[in-house]
Formats: structure tokens, C-alpha cells, sequence
């Protein structure tokens, strides 16, 4: 699979043209952003979100204030203490933010990786499930379109994400971290995603719906084949019970199809599991950043 | 006045003079102070500086008690005690003081230069926990004694507690001001309350208010030390300081003589010209009254020189008797003591202070102080070190920036030569910057600019405080030590902001004027503004000279800073109102055009047409037939009027017909909900009624009626069609009308005192009649449109519908057939009310001359003056047309629930039926009311009407449809 992959990424050099061109693109914007001023548009960069809002937070910290007080910064105090120290470096004749679009410049090509990697994934479920079908000659055949290279295009040229990469928000960082518990729970990687979940949901409030399909795709699996496939499946077993090449593809068709079906409480237990223990070490981390300025109290009054 | 009384009492009594003096001085020791000083200097820029200071003091409460002759016990003394101050200052300041031109550099301007508005700052001897109440109070306490909105500065977004970067102040200090407070005499009344002569003597009295008002700067003060509760230290007692700091500019009286320098000569000035009062003596009450008249150092020295060069010229001018000269200018009164000042830090040499002792004026010998220059002379005025301005930057709504820049001035180099003694050439600069919380200052954006070169923040900002705002909590404060290098040029701090948002009731009734930020204070704490004047035994009793001699930092106010916020608009509520209500007007007001033009053009169409082809032949005839079988014409079915109609009118168009009959049938199974609009008359539906139901001949009741009919002027159609008959037929039924009439009233009457109320009483016969329960079923039953029986073809129907309607309408003016009426009706009151049962009344009626016309316009006021009782709702007895007067004289709308339900008998041209109908019923009101825009708008009477009976008996009116 990896080598068809591979192939097929040889096959198709426009993703990366793409993706680059997204991020050069997003450069050019960056070193000329007076004319477009999109930091102050309060659509771009919510008080939430601001970087400003950040910097002033650090500001506020670094002058052994709250970063809370003054009603300005209402973000996460680990997002103050990863990019603060960025909002006060600045180069020579460079304005400050450069440092920080970087970063965001970063966190969006990542996320667009993120995404791709599981479209892959998902492809590769539903290959293998097409594979126990035995359809073979359906894999081979179809030009199946690679959803996660569109996806992630899709997500890099999107002028949403473009225009707050650009206006000085922390947004792309959010969608990395949700990005990275959609994947951790499509790849099965339990503790991924459940910092993903937990991270996204303490950055900002509303990832923690995510809690409903991060359960589905851990409970059931990547890509759940349909039953009526299955169904279809067993009945055409005997049909093409001789054409199929080996007898070891026989087995594993006899001996699969009860599996995916079921919701496998597992990995959703460990999910719970480790999004606890994730919940209790961010919790911890803000703790000891905000300590000296009024505790976690004052975190979760903002 | 306790104590010139006392005086008195020891002048008459004691008659010893030396030991009074002595006593006085003993006493004194211990006892209340109060002094009053006057300053006055000549400005650069040909104004005057007039400073008045008044202190008084009293000792501490232990040792000298609570009673006190001097000092305002019920305001300050009270407060003092009440809120523990241990210093407070409260200022009312109209104008701004200009540093360059007036000084900057002296305790005068450092102390008693303010910013516009008002500032109060205090602090308290309370615990920590406890200041901020003691401040809400307080400025609620002080709001009452000086008239003014201090109790604004109680909200705990208009104060700020400053931290060391206002006055070196501790913990327990309170700051607010309130920049666009505007300051009057009546703030300027209770603070000269506070001294013991007012403004009725001593140096007080040269208050005049429209002289001091109209000055260039008017700063009133009221500073206020109290060492009640220190547990060490010298106990001085309370400490009231009141000043009151006025820029005038003198009227030059013409001497504006061109001097070979090209300088013009100074304007003189005196005391009364400044003023437009003179003083006469001392306040009895003041341990000390003087007047000073101070020469800056630069002046002095320029004077100097003057003198100097002029020496060869003028060696002696010869002073005038009574007056005083010096070399640049003579003083009209010779002052008692020259005071000089040593060791002045300014390089510009010492200032002169003159003195003049009130004690040797009296009321006859009034003290005339005039000052006339004999050159024109310019100087300058020492001025601080840096002169700051503030302004801002960046334009629009959303956000900007507070710009604070200092430029040096000339002399601060000087200073800082002088100052590079020292280990380190620096300049201290304290900024202190109170910022209202809808200003969101961003502070790490703070950056600093010298010699316009940025700066990194640390490298300059010695020391930064900040306690920045909370959102409609606090405002924030930002307090900045800069440590500017010595020969900088220009310093200046930039700050951005972004703007917030009110909530709608936090905007000031002018809010588009904008919002103002307080001004900063700018304070050098290494330069301090002191006047050391030489000493002598006697100097040490003015207040004013120690408090000049007092080491003070040198200050200044900033510009206060307008900033435009985003301020609410209400023209968006107003356009959605407009248009709901244009497209509900045009909706309605077409709607009902559509409806009623159109019908009555086609009526107006109809009969003319049938008026001119076929003539009245038809018509009459079947009214003749009508009346010849007896009974109410009955309406045939509706096929039957439509072919009825079409052949008494055969050029009644087909597609008219069809309409009428559309609409007709629609009106038959009217929809529940709908109004009657659909009635084209004016909302007057008018009923057929099955004779059977009425048990008695109704043919005759509507013959007064018919009258009213005749008087249909505006409706020529209608008249022009019934003019002919009417006369006939009233004429013929006039012996029997009143008689039937009063029969049916009878009737009614009893059915209303059957206690049914405004129910008419003939729907209750009918009722009883019909042996039906009626339930007010007019009420709940949904207003049903009125088509057209009006129109069905005849025009019967219509004539009935427009004597209604002319019954209604109050405008009525037919006298005409009312005296007819009478004429008939005239054989007495008495006949008319034996018909109605109420003879007993008759008397009265008598007694009060009431005639049958008289009573025809009698209210029910008039009824009720009369002895008839109310119960009897004796309005609702008389006939349609004497209702229509009566309910016309009184209201034409709010009627509609008297006349819930009325019963008319109309007389129909052929055969007489009745008709009933209502003013509105009551689920009708809403409709009422609404129509009565409508029908305005289409210039019509606000009637409606519908009949109950109708709903009631709509199985009636579909046959007779």
C-alpha cells in the first residue's frame, strides 16, 4: 500500500506545488501586512484569539501582574508561555509579529499534514475493507481520488485560514491541536488524541463536542464498512467462494465480518483514561504558570 | 462675631489697650487662625495674576476642644472627623493655565495650577479595607457643600488610587477628577462660606464675580492638612487652606504709546479696575490681611537694567504725594515692606515681593492699589524644565494612541548644567496617567522616543506602575518614572489604546461630543518650586510666604484629551418604525380606498343609470306593493334581487351584477376573523329584520327616521332618489309616529330595567321573543364582514344604511325637520312621558319650563339635575334622531359603548322594516380603532357599525340575500 501510495504521490506533484505555493503565499502576505491590517479586524482575531490581547497578557505577566488583570488577555496561560516569549523577541528593523506568523505559518502546514495523513488513513480502511470484500479488481481499477491530499488543500487555500494566519491570531494553532486529535483517533493512537481533545478543548471551549464522533472512531474503528456490505459480502461468499485466489482470503472473510460491527469499548475507555490524565497535566501546567498571579482561579474567570 | 464682641466688651470695660493687645496675642497662641493674603504679579503677556489665599487653622481637638469660633465647624471640621482625612484638595478650575507664558516653575503655578474641571484627591487615615468607602462619601459630602456633581467621582471607574507617582502618595489616597464639570458662582458661594467674613470684608470682598468669571484662568481651591489623627508628630491641628487663583487681563486705558524698542508699554492696572471693587480694611476676624505684589526675578533684573541705563536720563522722578516709585513703575500707594529673595535657583536673579499691610485701611481710607509701568518691559517667566503636551494619534473609531511628548525648554538647560554636578546626569520625569477603563490601553505597546530616536523602554523607564483598567470596574493607571538624559531635547512616551464599547445608559446625554481623558500630571521631583524670601520676625506669621517658601516638585497638567467613541444611533429603531408604519398605511388606507371607491362609483353608476332610463316607475310600484300587503318587504332570494334588479335596470351591467352577487355571497358565509371592511358604507351594516320578530308594527317606528333621512345632504344620490316620497310618507304617518313610538320605547325601557343595561331592549324582546338564549353573543361572535345587502340590485337596503349612518354622524344639521318634529310631537312632555311609564317626572319637567325641544338636547347631566333617575338610561329612550344630536354633542367616538346596541326602526321607501344597528361591538373595538385611522385618512366620520341582530339572525339575512 505504502508503495502504491508513494507511487501515486509521484503520480502527483501538484499537492506539493500546492501546498508550498499556499505557503509562500501566506509568507508574502505576512511581510506585507500594513496595507491589509487584518490583526485589528475583530472578525480575523476575536478578543480570544488576539495575539495582541497575548502579548499584552505577557506583558502584563512579565511586569509580575495576572496576565488577567485589565480584562484584555482571556487566553490559555500555556498559550502565553509558548508564544509570549515570541511576542517581545524581535528582529532588527523587523516588526515583532514576525516571529509569531511564522509560527502560525508553521502550525497551518502542519495541520494541512495532519489532515492528509488521515485521508491516507482513511483511504487505507476503506482499501482493507474493500479488500475483504474482496474486490480486488475495484481497487485496482478505480482512480480513487485522495481525499486527505484534497482535504488538506482544501484547508491551506482556504482564505478563512489564510486571513487568520495572517491577522495575527492564534486560531491556527487551535485547529492544529483538534487536527491532532482527529488524527490521533482515526490512527487509533489513543494518548494522541486524547491530548488533542484535551488541549483543543482547553484552548478554546467548543472542541469538547469532539467528544461524540472521537468516541464513534475509536469505538468502531477508522472507516466502518456499511452492514448491508458485510451483508452483501457473506452472501456473495459462496458465490465466489472458488474464485477467490487463496484459501487463507476465505478465512479471513469467514472470520471478519463479525468484528467491526461491534463498538469496542476499549479504546474508548483508555481514551477516557488518557484524556483524564492529559485534563490533570495541562491543569497542572497552568497552575504552575499562573501561580503567582492568583492561581487557576483566576484562569477560569476569564 | 464672638470675638469683635468680646473686643468690644474689653474696649468699653477694661479700658486698657496695651494689655488687650497682649491679651489678644496670648490668646492667639492657642486659639483659631485665619489670614488673608492677597498676591498679585504682573504676567509677560500683559495679564495680571491675582491670588488669593486664605488659611485658617485650628488646633488640635484635645487640646482646645470642640469649639470653634473661626473655623467652619459643620462643613470641614465635621467631614474632617467623619472620614479621618489626613489631606485633601478639592479644585474647581475653568480655563488652562499656560505654562510658558504664566510660569511653571513657581509654587504658585505648581500648586494652584489645575486642570479644567474638577480634581479631588485625598487621603485617609482608615484602614485599607475602608478608604474606598470613606472616598465614596466623602465626595457624596463634598458634592453637597460645593453644588456640584462630585458624586459622579463614586463610581469606582472615575477614581484611581495612585501609587506613589502623584504626590508620593501611600496606599490610602484616592485621585479622581471630573474634566468637564463646569464651574460657577455657585460652587464659588459655599466655599466663601468657609470664611468667617464671607465676602462682605477684608480682601474677600474684591470678589466680584463677573470680574473674576471673566478671567483668563480661574482655579478655586480648597486644600485641607489635618494632623487630628496622627499619633506623631507635631500637632498643628487642622489646617484649611482656600485659594482662589485668578488670570485677569486689566483694561489698557489707551496707553499703548510706541516706544523706540518697538515694544509696547504694559497696560497699568489698579485694584479696582481689576476688580471693580477696592477694599476697605482688613476682615476683623484675620490675625493677617495683606496684599503682595510680586516681581518675578526676570523682571526685576530687567528692571534693573532699565534703571541703569535710564539713571542719565530721568535722575529723579519724583514721586507723586501718596505714591511710590520704583525704577520701571510706580504703585500708587507706598508699599510697607520690600521682601527680597535669597538664594534664588534662578539664574534670572531674585524676585521682589512688595507688601501692603491691610490693618492701616479702613472703610474711609480705602486701599487703592494702583501699578502704572513707566517702561515697557519684556521678560519671561521661569518656566519647568520640560514643557509637556499630550495629543493623540491615529484616527478612527476602533483604535489610537496617547502621545505624551515633553520639549525642553531654554531654561532646563541651564538646570541641567547646574545638575551635572551631580553623580549622574539625569532628568526625573514622573508621569501620572489616569485613563478611563473604555480606553483599552495596551501597555506593552509603551514606547519611548528621545530626541526622537525610539528607545528601548527599560533603558529609560526607571520604574513603570501599572494597575491596568477592568472593564466598567476601574480605570486604568499607568505611573511612569522616566530617567530622560540631561541634554535631551525631546522626550516622547507613545501608548496605543484600542476603544470600547458602552453599554447604552453609560453614554453622557451629549455623547457625540466625546469622551475626555483626564489630564496626566507631570511632576520633576528634582526641581523644586520654592520662593525663599529673606526672614525677618514678622514674615513668619504670612501663611502665604511659608507656603511659598514650602519645597514643593515642580507639576504640570496635561492637555485633557477628547476622544471620539462610537456612539449609539437611534435613527435605525426610527426607519424600521417609519416604514412598518408607511407599508401598514398603505396596505390598510389602499385596501380600504380599493374597496369602498370602487364600490360606490359603481353605485353612483347604478342609480344614475337607473334614475335616467327606467326612471322611478319600477321602483315605486314595488315599494307600493310592499306597503299594500303590510309586511316587511321581504327580500327575494338572491337570484331572484339579481334578476330583479337587472330587469328594473336592464343596463346594470352582467359583470356588476356577478360582483355584487360574489361579494354578497361572500358576506353570507363571512370569514371568522375578517373586519367588516368589506362593507362599502361606512362601516354601517344595516339589517333587515324579519317583521316577525318584533311583535309589534315597525313600520311606523321608522318614520322618525325618515326625517333624518331627508337631511342627507352630503349623500346627493341618495337624496335626489328619495326626495320625493319622503314627505309624502312622513307626512301621511305623522299623527300615528310618536304613538308607536312610544310604544316600542316602552318596551325597551322595561327591558332595560329588567337590569340588562346598555342591551337594547329590543334585542331582549326578540330574545324573549324567539325564545332563544342570547348570550352576548354579539360580543364573542367574530365580526362579520357586511356585504352588500345595500346594493343587492335595489337600493334599499343603502337608504337605510345612510339614514344610520346620518344618525350617527354628529353633524347633523337640519334644525328643519326637527322643529317639524317638535311641531308634531309638541302636545306635551307630558303625553311623552306618560308613554314612557314616568309620569311622576312630569312635574319636574314642568317646573323646569322643559319643553319637547328643550329635551330633545338635554344630556343626561341635565336628566340627572332633573330628579330622573339614572337607571333608567333615559337617553337610550329617545328616538334614533335625538340620539344621534345627543351622542353628537357629547363625543363622536367614546360613545360606542353607550350605544351598545341600538335599536332603529327605518323607514324603508316601500315597505318598512326595521333595521338594527350598533355603534361597535366590543370585539369589534379593535377594528374601531384602527378604522378610525383608515377612515380618516380617507377623510371620513370614524363610525362603525355593526348589528348583532345581524349575527344574530344571520339566518335572516342569507335568505334575504
Amino acid at each position: 500500500m505504502e508503495e502504491k501510495e508513494s507511487e501515486r504521490l509521484k503520480k502527483k506533484p501538484w499537492f506539493w506545488s500546492l501546498a508550498f505555493a499556499s505557503v509562500i503565499f501566506r509568507l508574502i502576505l505576512i511581510l506585507f501586512p500594513n496595507n491589509l491590517n487584518l490583526a485589528s479586524r475583530p472578525e480575523v482575531s476575536t478578543p480570544l484569539t488576539s495575539l495582541r490581547r497575548l502579548a499584552e497578557g505577557y506583558w502584563l505577566k512579565q511586569a509580575s501582574m495576572s496576565p488577567y488583570a485589565g480584562s484584555m488577555f482571556h487566553g490559555s496561560p500555556l498559550l502565553l508561555s509558548i508564544l509570549g516569549p515570541l511576542t517581545v523577541k524581535r528582529f532588527e528593523g523587523q516588526p515583532s509579529h514576525i516571529l509569531c506568523s511564522l509560527v502560525s505559518v508553521i502550525a497551518d502546514f502542519v495541520t494541512a499534514m495532519f489532515i492528509r495523513l488521515t485521508g491516507l488513513n482513511l483511504q487505507r480502511a476503506y482499501n482493507q475493507s474493500l479488500k475483504s470484500l474482496g474486490l480486488f479488481r475495484l481497487l485496482e481499477n478505480s482512480e480513487i481520488v485522495s481525499c486527505g491530499d484534497i482535504a488538506a488543500l482544501v484547508y491551506l487555500w482556504s482564505p478563512f485560514t489564510i486571513i487568520s494566519c495572517v491577522g495575527l491570531s492564534t486560531s491556527p494553532i487551535e485547529n492544529l491541536v483538534v487536527m491532532l486529535c482527529l488524527y490521533g483517533a482515526c490512527t487509533r493512537q489513543v494518548p494522541l488524541a486524547a491530548f488533542g481533545w484535551v488541549v483543543a478543548t482547553h484552548l478554546s471551549l467548543y472542541p469538547a463536542i469532539l467528544i461524540v464522533p472521537v468516541t464513534l472512531l475509536l469505538g468502531y474503528g477508522p472507516d466502518t464498512p456499511p452492514r448491508k456490505l458485510l451483508l452483501q459480502r457473506n452472501s456473495c461468499k459462496f458465490g465466489d467462494a472458488q474464485s477467490s485466489d487463496s484459501s487463507f482470503q476465505d478465512k479471513e472473510l469467514t472470520n471478519q465480518p463479525v468484528q467491526p460491527i461491534f463498538f469496542s469499548w476499549k479504546p474508548v475507555v483508555y481514551f477516557f483514561l488518557w484524556a483524564l490524565m492529559w485534563a490533570l497535566y495541562v491543569l497542572v501546567l497552568c497552575g504552575i504558570s499562573v501561580k503567582d498571579y492568583g492561581g487557576l482561579r483566576e484562569m477560569f474567570n476569564r | 462675631m464672638a470675638l469683635p464682641r468680646w473686643m468690644i466688651f474689653l474696649l468699653l470695660f477694661l479700658l486698657c489697650f496695651v494689655s488687650k493687645s497682649v491679651e489678644e496675642k496670648e490668646e492667639h497662641e492657642e486659639q483659631e487662625e485665619f489670614s488673608e493674603e492677597l498676591l498679585l504679579r504682573p504676567l509677560p503677556d500683559r495679564k495680571v495674576l491675582a491670588h488669593f489665599h486664605f488659611q485658617s487653622r485650628v488646633p488640635p481637638t484635645e487640646t482646645y476642644g470642640r469649639h470653634h469660633h473661626l473655623f467652619p465647624k459643620p462643613a470641614i471640621y465635621q467631614l474632617v472627623h467623619k472620614f479621618r482625612i489626613r489631606e485633601m484638595e478639592l479644585s474647581f478650575t475653568q480655563g488652562r493655565w499656560s505654562y510658558e507664558r504664566w510660569g511653571g516653575y513657581d509654587p504658585i503655578s505648581s500648586n494652584n495650577a489645575k486642570p479644567p474641571g474638577v480634581e479631588l484627591w485625598a487621603a485617609f487615615d482608615v484602614p485599607k479595607h475602608q478608604v474606598d468607602a470613606s472616598w465614596k462619601n466623602l465626595s457624596h459630602a463634598l458634592s453637597g457643600l460645593f453644588c456640584s456633581s462630585i458624586n459622579f467621582l463614586e463610581s469606582s471607574t472615575a477614581y484611581s488610587a495612585p501609587d506613589g507617582g502623584f504626590r508620593s502618595s501611600t496606599g490610602n489616597m484616592r485621585y479622581g477628577t471630573l474634566p468637564r464639570e463646569a464651574v460657577c458662582t455657585e460652587n464659588l458661594t459655599p466655599w466663601l462660606k468657609l470664611l468667617p467674613c464671607r465676602d462682605k470684608a477684608g480682601l474677600s470682598a474684591l470678589m466680584d464675580r463677573p470680574s473674576i468669571y471673566r478671567g483668563y484662568y480661574h482655579s478655586q481651591r480648597l486644600h485641607l492638612t489635618s494632623t487630628e489623627f496622627d499619633s506623631t508628630g507635631l500637632k498643628t491641628g487642622i489646617v484649611l487652606e482656600q485659594t482662589l487663583t485668578v488670570v485677569l487681563k486689566p483694561n489698557a486705558p489707551g496707553n499703548n504709546m510706541g516706544y523706540s524698542s518697538g515694544s509696547i508699554l504694559q497696560p497699568s492696572w489698579s485694584l479696582s479696575s481689576l476688580f471693580g471693587k477696592k477694599v476697605g480694611g482688613k476682615c476683623l476676624l484675620a490675625n493677617s490681611s495683606s496684599v503682595y505684589i510680586q516681581l518675578e526675578g526676570a523682571l526685576f533684573s530687567e528692571l534693573n537694567n532699565i534703571q541703569k541705563e535710564n539713571e542719565r536720563y530721568n535722575n529723579d522722578d519724583l514721586a507723586l504725594k501718596g505714591s511710590w516709585s520704583s525704577p520701571g513703575f510706580e504703585l500708587s500707594v507706598s508699599p510697607d515692606r520690600m521682601i527680597k529673595e535669597l538664594n534664588s535657583l534662578h539664574e534670572d536673579g531674585p524676585s521682589v515681593l512688595y507688601e501692603f499691610l491691610m490693618e492701616n485701611y479702613s472703610d474711609s481710607k480705602l486701599f487703592e492699589l494702583g501699578f502704572t509701568w513707566k517702561f515697557p518691559v519684556v521678560w519671561s517667566c521661569p518656566r519647568a524644565p520640560l514643557h509637556s503636551s499630550r495629543f493623540l494619534m491615529g484616527s478612527g473609531n476602533e483604535r489610537g494612541a496617547i502621545a505624551l511628548s515633553l520639549i525642553s525648554t531654554k531654561q532646563s538647560e541651564a538646570f541641567q548644567i547646574a545638575d551635572i554636578n551631580g553623580e549622574r546626569c539625569s532628568l526625573q520625569v514622573d508621569v501620572f496617567q489616569v485613563v478611563p477603563w473604555y480606553v483599552k490601553v495596551y501597555y506593552h505597546t509603551l514606547q519611548v522616543f528621545v530626541d526622537e530616536q525610539p528607545q528601548s523602554v527599560p533603558d529609560v523607564i526607571k520604574k513603570m506602575h501599572v494597575s491596568p483598567s477592568e472593564d466598567k470596574v476601574s480605570p486604568g493607571v499607568m505611573e511612569v518614572v522616566l530617567n530622560l538624559p540631561c541634554g535631551v531635547k525631546s522626550a516622547a512616551l507613545t501608548i496605543e489604546f484600542d476603544k470600547g464599547f458602552l453599554h447604552i445608559d453609560e453614554y453622557p446625554p451629549d455623547a457625540n461630543q466625546g469622551f475626555d481623558i483626564p489630564s496626566a500630571v507631570i511632576s520633576f521631583p528634582e526641581f523644586q518650586a520654592s520662593l525663599n524670601f529673606l526672614e525677618d520676625a514678622s514674615s513668619n506669621r504670612s501663611p502665604l510666604l511659608s507656603k511659598l517658601k514650602e519645597r514643593s516638585p515642580v507639576l504640570s497638567y496635561t492637555e485633557i484629551l477628547l476622544v471620539p467613541l462610537t456612539t449609539p444611533d437611534f435613527s435605525m429603531p426610527y426607519n424600521v418604525i417609519t416604514i412598518t408604519c408607511t407599508v401598514f398605511a398603505l396596505y390598510f388606507g389602499s385596501l380600504l380606498n380599493v374597496l369602498r371607491r370602487r364600490v360606490g362609483e359603481e353605485e353612483r353608476l347604478l342609480k344614475s343609470k337607473a334614475a335616467k332610463k327606467n326612471g322611478r316607475l319600477p321602483l315605486l310600484l314595488s315599494k307600493l306593493s310592499a306597503k299594500l300587503r303590510g309586511r316587511p318587504w321581504e327580500p327575494p332570494q338572491s337570484s331572484s334581487s339579481s334578476s330583479s334588479s337587472s330587469s328594473s335596470s336592464s343596463l346594470i351591467s352582467y359583470k356588476l351584477l356577478i360582483k355584487i352577487v360574489l361579494v354578497a355571497g361572500v358576506a353570507a358565509v363571512p370569514p371568522p376573523s375578517m373586519p367588516p371592511f368589506t362593507d362599502p358604507m361606512p362601516f354601517m351594516t344595516s339589517t333587515k329584520l324579519h317583521r316577525g320578530d318584533l311583535g309589534f308594527p315597525v313600520d311606523c317606528l321608522l318614520h322618525s327616521s325618515m326625517s333624518n333621512r331627508q337631511r342627507q345632504d352630503d349623500d346627493k344620490w341618495q337624496h335626489d332618489l328619495y326626495k320625493d316620497d319622503e314627505p309624502q310618507v312622513s307626512n301621511r304617518r305623522i299623527g300615528t309616529k310618536d304613538l308607536r313610538f312610544k310604544l316600542q320605547k316602552k318596551s325597551i325601557q322595561k327591558a332595560i330595567q329588567s337590569g340588562i343595561g346598555n342591551v337594547s331592549g329590543v334585542r331582549d324582546l326578540r330574545e324573549k321573543l324567539s325564545g332563544t338564549i342570547y348570550s352576548q353573543s354579539g360580543n364573542t361572535d367574530p365580526p362579520k364582514p357586511k356585504p352588500k345587502p345595500v346594493l343587492e340590485g335595489s337600493k334599499r337596503a343603502r337608504t337605510s344604511a345612510i339614514t344610520s349612518r346620518a344618525s350617527i354622524n354628529a353633524h347633523i344639521d337640519a334644525p328643519e325637520p326637527e322643529t317639524k318634529r317638535v311641531a308634531s310631537s309638541a302636545e306635551s312632555v307630558d303625553s311623552f312621558l306618560q308613554s314612557l311609564g314616568l309620569e311622576k317626572y312630569s312635574i319636574t319637567f314642568q317646573a323646569e319650563e322643559v319643553d319637547m325641544t328643550a329635551l330633545l338636547h338635554m344630556t343626561d347631566g341635565d336628566l340627572k339635575a332633573l330628579g330622573v333617575p339614572m337607571a333608567l338610561n333615559f337617553s337610550s329612550l329617545f328616538p334614533p334622531k335625538i340620539r344621534a344630536i345627543y351622542h353628537g354633542k357629547k363625543s363622536h367616538t367614546s360613545t360606542t359603548s353607550i350605544i351598545n346596541q341600538q335599536k332603529y326602526s327605518l323607514h324603508y321607501p316601500v315597505v318598512p322594516f326595521p333595521v338594527s344597528f350598533l355603534f361597535c361591538d366590543p370585539p369589534l373595538q379593535k377594528c374601531m380603532t384602527f378604522s378610525n385611522g383608515a377612515i380618516s385618512m380617507a377623510n371620513m366620520v370614524a363610525v362603525i357599525a355593526i348589528s348583532s341582530d345581524y349575527l344574530s339572525n344571520r339566518r335572516h339575512v342569507q335568505w334575504q340575500l
